[in-house]
């Protein structure tokens, strides 16, 4: 089977050539996935030399229309051969067919193939801003007192990241983070996979927190990123930086929603709590606490991401933000959760759409706290994304320390 | 049924080509329990499956089968209470005897085998009887050379050999890695098999992943030298390939967070 795409204005006109049946029904679902994953959701299938359409070949064609319902895309056939057109109304799915090529691909107004879509800016709510809420009773590695928590309810406006344990579940001290009130928690445990609190009617997810950085509020802006020939992926730095400047501030707030390229993180595998000497454990011993990605990790998957980054040396500095080795000038913070990739539909995108779909799709594979690893020659660099959305708002008002 | 104590060995020691194969492993397993061996190349799973089978003498520990310590049994001593299959499917076999030579070799392993007629018309139906469950038709090629014979036969015939007299122990050491993969599976299926319905207590060591979630009731992993995880009942039967890769994956990201990672995280994390 040949398989040649072209894109066409805004569809993806796509020939094929041969028998899509059992023996290569496979290949053709994986080669419209992989469109999908560049950001194509509009196809149109030119079935002229499509000789044979066997049940497996409808499986898969039903495969991609599913995936494509997800981000609102479509698939339409033409010029499908009377044996293939046939077997298509006899089962059911003669809607797929267009009776004739449409109009606007007449005209073979043809761009060259590309996976670059152009960055999208959309502006949500120009007043919209967040405040913040720094929380940093508990220092690393001080022994947890009682007092150094403080049980939180996180409602929908709420977007935070910190240490910290769902609320009657003992003093488990994990990496957290919330977007838009769902929290998503790394139990402390080695073996341990992450855990998550949804808001469903009337409940509001509640922590006890020992350390944290909580922003309320809503976002402004919102940035659809992708690859194009020169870049193929963001770093982390550069998406701060520009949430820093989309949104002309000292400090941003920011969620991020997108495909991995490679994370680097850590996250704690001991609760602090348990914890018996006021020391930092030294090494080896702190690999029985903190655990390390040791190589960029989760290529491929999404990534749930929140962060806080401020302009470095301003006024809005703040205990919990850490200068990136790699941009100096700016100070941030982030926690990533990693979900198995699914597809975002192109354009606006609704942020409380998206994170109900995450949440109640298959679960968190992992929950880290990102590092900018710029050690000399063992380094790993940042973190970085391949395409993707980025809600962003400005941080204002003084810190407000808890 | 195996009781392993403090078993350590360290190949060429105080030179620069020292490695510590074993670090003080204890390991016991139950009568009738099959566990599987599973870990990173030189972890140290061969090695310790060599030192029940007697292939060299460890430095430290206990080995007890049955309750008799065979710390200073010869390895063909050990033979009379320990079945072993090896990696290379010729390995267990005698390639210019027949098929029936073979096994009647395995019918008197540990035994006294004076000068009489070896191959009895008893003997032989006893063979056809039991090669038969094989399912492969070797019943009526008893008297072919068994070098004759694929792998895959050859292996099925090995494992047959190395359970007949019902061993205390039951080794296999990686013994479908070297077989094409229907042949592998099959030896699979004959290894769940006999070691169920002979009730053997048995060890095998594997890198198939899926082997290891499908055929033993436990599953150990070592990483250099040490027993670092141990999978058994209610958390084996939970346990599926992913989660077997996390713990690969977990045990080498501790190998990577050395010193500099500490520093980094020290002004990271905060």
């Amino acid at each position: 089977m040949e398989i040649h795409a072209k894109k066409i204005n805004q569809q993806l006109l796509i020939t094929v050539n041969g028998r899509l049946d059992a023996s290569w029904s496979d290949y053709f679902t994986d080669a419209f996935l992989a469109f999908i994953r560049n950001g194509e959701h509009q196809f149109v299938l030119d079935a002229k030399a499509l000789s044979f359409l066997s049940s497996a070949g409808i499986r898969s064609l039903v495969r991609i229309t599913k995936e494509l319902r997800t981000v609102e895309g479509s698939m339409h056939i033409f010029n499908a051969t009377e044996f293939v057109a046939g077997t298509l109304r006899t089962t059911g799915f003669g809607d797929w067919l267009l009776d004739e090529i449409p109009a606007e691909l007449k005209h073979q107004n043809l761009q060259p193939e590309q996976n670059a879509l152009p960055e999208n800016l959309f502006l949500l709510d120009k007043n919209a801003s967040l405040s913040l809420k720094t929380h940093t009773n508990w220092k690393p590695w001080q022994l947890v007192k009682t007092t150094d928590s403080e049980t939180m309810q996180f409602p929908a406006d709420s977007y935070a990241l910190g240490i910290g344990s769902p609320s009657a579940s003992g003093k488990l001290f994990g990496d957290f983070m919330v977007v838009g009130g769902h929290v998503a928690y790394q139990s402390p445990e080695e073996k341990s996979r992450p855990d998550f609190l949804l808001p469903i009617e009337a409940y509001i997810p509640e922590m006890e927190v020992i350390q944290s950085l909580r922003t309320e509020g809503s976002f402004s802006h919102l940035w659809r990123f992708a690859p194009d020939a020169d870049k193929s992926a963001f770093t982390i730095a550069e998406l701060a930086g520009q949430a820093l400047s989309l949104t002309h501030a000292e400090m941003s707030a920011f969620v991020i929603l997108a495909e991995i390229d490679g994370l680097v993180g850590a996250h704690l595998i001991q609760s602090p709590a348990l914890r018996q000497a006021e020391n930092s454990p030294a090494f080896p011993e702190i690999r029985d606490w903190l655990s390390f990605s040791g190589e960029r990790v989760f290529v491929g998957e999404q990534a749930m991401i929140f962060g806080v980054v401020s302009q470095h040396n301003t006024t809005m500095n703040n205990d919990l933000l850490i200068p990136l080795p790699s941009m100096p000038t700016l100070a941030a913070h982030l926690h990533a959760a990693v979900f198995p990739y699914q597809p975002l539909q192109n354009g606006e995108l609704n942020l409380k759409q998206q994170l109900d779909k995450f949440f109640n799709g298959p679960p968190p594979k992992a929950l880290m706290h990102l590092i900018d690893d710029q050690r000399p020659e063992a380094g790993l660099g940042q973190s970085s994304l391949i395409r993707g959305a980025m809600w962003c708002g400005k941080v204002i008002g003084k810190e407000n320390k808890l | 049924m195996l009781s392993i104590k403090g078993l350590s060995k360290t190949f060429f020691p105080n030179t620069i080509n020292e490695v510590k194969a074993l670090r003080n492993v204890d390991l016991t397993l139950e009568a009738g329990s099959f566990t599987c061996i599973i870990g990173t190349n030189g972890s140290g799973k061969s090695t310790l499956l060599n030192a029940v089978a007697g292939t060299f003498v460890p430095d430290n520990g206990v080995i007890t089968v049955d309750g008799t310590a065979i710390g200073g049994w010869t390895e063909y001593q050990r033979a009379k209470l320990i079945g072993r299959v090896f990696q290379n499917p010729f390995a267990g076999t005698a390639a210019e005897m027949s098929i029936a030579e073979n096994i009647v070799m395995a019918m008197r392993r540990g035994q006294s085998r004076p000068l009489t007629r070896a191959v009895t018309t008893q003997a032989k139906k006893e063979i056809a009887d039991k090669v038969c469950m094989l399912k492969m038709g070797l019943e009526d090629r008893l008297d072919n050379p068994i070098g004759t014979l694929s792998g895959g036969q050859r292996q099925a015939l090995t494992l047959l050999m190395a359970t007949w007299l019902k061993p205390k122990l039951l080794l296999l050491d990686e013994h479908t890695a070297a077989l094409d993969p229907k042949s592998a599976a099959k030896v699979a299926e004959l290894t769940r098999q006999i070691i169920r319905d002979e009730k053997l207590t048995a060890l095998m060591v594997t890198h198939s992943m899926q082997q290891a979630i499908e055929l033993p009731d436990r599953i150990v992993m070592m990483h250099r030298g040490q027993i670092v995880e141990d999978y058994q009942k209610e958390d084996k039967k939970r346990i599926r390939v992913p989660d077997l890769l996390d713990t690969f994956d977990r045990v080498q990201k501790k190998e990577l967070f050395d010193e500099s990672v500490m520093q980094l995280l020290a002004e990271q994390y905060v």
